[in-house]
């Protein structure tokens, strides 16, 4: 695959174009207020988790600092880059908590450029994803399918969170362990982590796929000591532990389960991890495989818990994997697509669904919500249960078809 | 290249049509942002928070506050009665406690006024049967206002810290006003608007270039297979 190839080039440009029309009008909170916070590293701060507790009182912004440490200094060493593209109030711009923040000029400029990592990032995953698979007519497929799909677009451009960084990484680690560079796809992983921790739930089937022992030794300190070096010099301040180790995934998938007795808790998410991974421990895991297990274990995830709209991201360069080798699974992926995106498009925040329009005109927050909506004739909780019950019960159906492939 | 297609017109969608689309559901206006909060005012009783005002525009539908109701405990009536100048009742509308969270911004909303313009208008709040345990608070705003701020018949400082709604003058009001105002932000930051003006040009320039070029190689080669000689 090379780049010069006119086919690529031209469908690179299209994905652009298409990205470009969405990156400046269209606003999730999220991306202000981790922008402000990352913005204390031009000022030297190295520890933000214990800055920000400290200065709240004089902070426009109260919100605690929720990523894990590499994401404030990508984020932060971005910025300090951008500055001189970004417009002198655009300082201003991030430290501004009124509604009014939304109707600043400058506004489209600032989402685009702070987007534009995205952006970067967005088509390099296209492109090594297409390289971890060999078949020319497949490996096209898996560049469209990636690029053109709208789930991602508008995970990455509207919803605009960072898990594109830790989802980039994770496709490289597929990427290395095709080319059998175990230390090098531990280590993707160990860094993807450092963003988000959700990659560490593959380190375990690439453990079990590293054909030799030192190849399994490689794997697990190649992916859990930059992860361990990333968080340790944060790992004493309450800040850190409080709002990025008990906030997410991290504590959700303890955060509901079947009591026992004598305070003890079954949690489904767990056990349904547990399943997988012995899975995983009885087959012999090649490419197809691992990403078929990897995939079953972000389901199992979400099937369990309550998920944000970003994290819906994770799983698309797998499904894109596996349609591209065999489309029968469209209908399956899309139906389940379809229920995890409906269920937090009824959650009771505006900036899920109209609210993203807020820069184009602000009158787009008097829109009443799906969740009001619903709310008129029917409880929208029940509804998103429903959903979310569904998307259960669909899911642990595709982590069965998925697995059992496997085994046929 | 059906998913191409399908994503192309997706996008194109979501980001011209449906701003206009949703724009039409907006039935209320507001006349700007919020003013900053300050303090709070606590109303049960026989006591009444009055806040004058001028309306901007005409059909004048609703009055916004932001309201404490602390551990959410108050179920009682909070009542709005929106006077005009001589003092005439013009709307009343009344919300309950149930229905206001601690800290919640509430739309007291009533049938526009169709010539409220530049007519002055007198919100008076009272909750006749609260009592000072289960009150309703009412937040200030520190910033000035030119208005009359009075808790029982009594000037004070300050102002509440509200907007003002209105309905939309026709159907298509809204439809002009989102689209002009979303292209005059975009034009006022001109540096970026013609970078990316350019580089959505450049792009869609390339794109229609290479179209062209491969039609062109296709004939070419459509042609040689019939035995005809392409000539430049």
């Amino acid at each position: 695959m090379k780049l010069k190839n006119n086919w690529y080039l031209k469908f690179i440009v299209l994905a652009v174009l298409l990205r470009m029309l969405v990156m400046p009008f269209f606003f999730h909170p999220d991306i202000k207020t981790y922008s402000f916070q990352a913005s204390f590293l031009q000022k030297g701060v190295w520890n933000i988790y214990s800055y920000l507790p400290e200065h709240k009182n004089e902070l426009p912004l109260k919100e605690e600092f929720v990523y894990f440490p590499l994401t404030y200094f990508t984020l932060g060493t971005y910025q300090i880059i951008a500055l001189p593209f970004l417009g002198p109030n655009f300082s201003n711009w991030l430290a501004n908590a009124n509604a009014s923040a939304v109707d600043m000029i400058g506004v489209y400029r600032y989402l685009f450029i702070l987007k534009l990592p995205y952006l970067v990032l967005d088509i390099l995953t296209a492109i090594f994803l297409a390289k971890i698979v060999g078949d020319e007519a497949v490996k096209r497929k898996v560049f469209l399918y990636w690029l053109f799909n709208p789930f991602s677009i508008i995970i990455i451009y509207v919803f605009s969170n960072v898990d594109i960084f830790p989802v980039f990484l994770s496709v490289l680690s597929l990427y290395f362990t095709r080319k059998n560079k175990w230390w090098l796809a531990g280590l993707m992983l160990g860094l993807g982590a450092g963003f988000k921790a959700y990659p560490l739930l593959f380190v375990p089937f690439l453990f079990l796929m590293a054909p030799k022992l030192k190849d399994k030794i490689l794997v697990l300190i190649t992916s859990l000591l930059p992860f361990l070096l990333i968080i340790t010099p944060f790992f004493k301040t309450p800040g850190f532990q409080n709002s990025t180790l008990d906030s997410g995934l991290t504590t959700r998938i303890i955060s509901n389960g079947i009591s026992i007795g004598f305070g003890e808790i079954l949690f489904p998410g767990i056990i349904l991890l547990a399943i997988i991974y012995l899975l995983a421990l009885n087959r012999k895991l090649g490419i197809k495989e691992l990403i078929h297990f990897c995939l079953a274990a972000i389901i199992a995830i979400f099937a369990m818990i309550h998920f944000h709209i970003q994290w819906l991201l994770w799983p698309i360069p797998f499904i894109v994997l596996i349609l591209a080798n065999n489309l029968r699974w469209l209908w399956n992926f899309v139906i389940l697509g379809i229920l995890a995106i409906s269920i937090p498009f009824l959650y009771d925040d505006s900036a899920m669904t109209v609210s993203t329009l807020s820069v184009i005109n602000p009158l787009f927050e008097n829109l009443p919500t799906p969740f009001k909506v619903v709310q008129r004739v029917y409880d929208p909780f029940i509804l998103q249960s429903i959903l979310h019950s569904l998307f259960f019960g669909a899911g642990i159906l595709m982590i069965w078809q998925l697995l059992h492939e496997d085994k046929a | 290249m059906k998913l191409v297609y399908f994503t192309k017109v997706l996008i194109l969608c979501l980001v011209v049509l449906i701003p206009g689309v949703l724009a039409i559901g907006i039935r209320k206006l507001p006349s700007g942002f919020q003013p900053p909060l300050s303090d709070s005012q606590m109303i049960y009783g026989i006591e009444t928070v009055s806040q004058s005002f001028i309306a901007q525009k005409n059909q004048l539908s609703g009055f916004a506050l932001t309201i404490k109701n602390p551990n959410s405990i108050n179920k009682k009536d909070l009542v709005m009665n929106l006077m005009d100048e001589s003092g005439q009742i013009v709307r009343t509308v009344t919300v309950n406690g149930w229905s206001i969270p601690d800290g919640g911004y509430i739309n007291f909303s009533f049938a526009s006024i169709p010539d409220s313009a530049g007519k002055k208008f007198i919100a008076q709040f009272s909750a006749p049967t609260a009592i000072d345990t289960d009150s309703l608070e009412l937040y200030h705003s520190n910033k000035p206002f030119d208005g009359t701020y009075k808790v029982n018949g009594q000037t004070e400082n300050g102002s509440l810290s509200f907007i003002t709604y209105y309905a939309p003058q026709n159907f298509f009001a809204n439809e002009i006003l989102i689209y002009r105002n979303w292209m005059w932000k975009f034009f006022m930051d001109w540096q970026f608007a013609i970078i990316y003006l350019t580089l959505l040009v450049g792009g869609s320039a390339f794109l229609i270039i290479s179209k062209i070029k491969a039609h062109n190689r296709f004939a070419k080669t459509f042609l040689a297979g019939r035995g005809f000689k392409h000539e430049d």
